[in-house]
């Protein structure tokens, strides 16, 4: 009875020539193919380019910062820690640019785009998230100390509310970063990971799925864990 | 002026076969605005790799691939994932659709009630693509799909006897 009735639907799905009508010309396909794709991955790159280049900017800043506090030896450290900090930072978005993986959208099944979807985000994208995050938190460090700079032409005398405010801007600065984007891609995320679990329902047990995202969670917290350490040694080597 | 004659056989060659991309981005995206995404996105994947296409499985196949994939790994926009957000052809924007057969209504509104691997194997069933290709495409065994498509005409069956009543 079922086959009876779908095979019916089957014809009228055959048949249907609605899609004909809507068809899009030749113009309006030359004009689309002009724009930018929208796939995770080229944002990924064109956001990874993004952070490269406000990172190199932030590591000239710090340059001058340098400069600047020359004769302040603790905020002299502090910024020769820092911008070692982001040089390092840099090379690792670097070397995240250039193993973005290449789509297989067009060769490979939908299984196997899935897996190296997932794999993807897990390895480099939550990474270079953290990473980029912490761009935030520089941003308003050499704020503050430019601002330092020009309003009193060093550092003037600090009390505990002062250091309050600064660390607690380093770490908002930081934590609104990630975790606004690590909201938006834990949504996609959980949505290919479904897909995935649905077409290897058959082949992989629970624990097999249980243990993917134990690893997730704590690729997840080691990274916040990085990011919040680097942090405590800046607000440790501020307070001083 | 060999990639001006690429481009127009890419184009002449997708043109031909354009109901696919119509009929994934139709099932896939909830929204026009989503729907209008995904089809320039399926577009531009289809252009970027057709250097790659090596003719080994005929164009269509191959389309039917490229849209099924993009539309599943497709990021799209947090508001367009709304669990209420309206049926294609009851959407006021979508005036066309109302062109669509009763019929098609009922499948369509059945098929959206299915998950995005239910939904990419039964469209190629719907198409009358083999199980090699369903296979193929999804990266599943002929036995697997087999098995699955009589799971998934059943529940589609009976989705559509849902929507019928309604």
């Amino acid at each position: 009875m079922n086959d009876i009735d779908l095979e019916r639907y089957k014809a009228a799905w055959k048949s249907e020539n609605h899609f004909g009508r809507q068809a899009l010309s030749a113009d309006e396909m030359n004009r689309i193919l002009e724009r930018e794709s929208k796939t995770i991955t080229r944002q990924f790159r064109t956001s990874l380019l993004m952070d490269i280049v406000l990172k190199g900017i932030a590591a000239v800043t710090l340059v001058g910062l340098l400069f600047l506090f020359r004769g302040n030896s603790t905020v002299g450290l502090m910024n020769a820690v820092v911008l070692s900090f982001t040089l390092f930072l840099l090379f690792v978005q670097w070397k995240t640019l250039q193993d973005v993986p290449r789509p297989t959208l067009a060769t490979e099944s939908l299984h196997f785009c899935l897996r190296e979807m997932i794999r993807f985000y897990r390895e480099r994208f939550l990474r270079a998230l953290y990473v980029a995050a912490v761009s935030g938190s520089l941003v308003f460090y050499i704020g503050v100390l430019y601002y330092s700079w020009f309003k009193y032409s060093g550092i003037r005398p600090l009390d505990v509310d002062d250091y309050v405010v600064f660390i607690g801007g380093l770490l908002l600065a930081f934590a609104i970063n990630a975790i606004a984007q690590r909201w938006q891609a834990a949504f996609h995320m959980k949505e290919l990971e479904y897909c995935l679990q649905e077409i290897d329902a058959e082949s992989l047990s629970r624990q097999q799925l249980r243990e993917q995202r134990f690893r997730r969670i704590k690729a997840s917290l080691m990274w916040a864990v990085w990011a919040m350490l680097g942090m405590l040694v800046l607000a440790y080597l501020i307070a001083r | 002026m060999q990639e001006r004659k690429n481009t127009a056989e890419f184009l002449e060659r997708v043109q031909a076969h354009q109901d696919i991309i119509h009929k994934v981005c139709f099932v896939f995206g909830r929204v026009p605005a989503d729907r209008d995404d995904l089809a320039q996105e399926v577009l531009l994947q289809l252009w970027r790799s057709y250097p790659a296409f090596d003719e080994r499985a005929a164009f269509s196949t191959w389309m039917y691939r490229v849209a099924l994939n993009t539309a599943i790994t497709f990021r799209r926009k947090l508001k367009t994932h709304a669990e209420d957000a309206p049926e294609p052809w009851v959407d006021g924007a979508q005036l066309a659709c109302a062109e669509l057969s009763d019929d098609l209504k009922t499948l369509y509104l059945a098929i959206g009630r299915l998950s995005a691997v239910e939904k990419a194997i039964i469209m190629q069933w719907l198409d009358e693509r083999s199980y090699e290709n369903i296979a193929d495409t999804v990266g599943i065994s002929v036995k697997n799909v087999s098995v699955r498509l009589v799971r998934i005409r059943k529940r589609l069956a009976q989705l559509i006897m849902e929507a019928k009543q309604k």
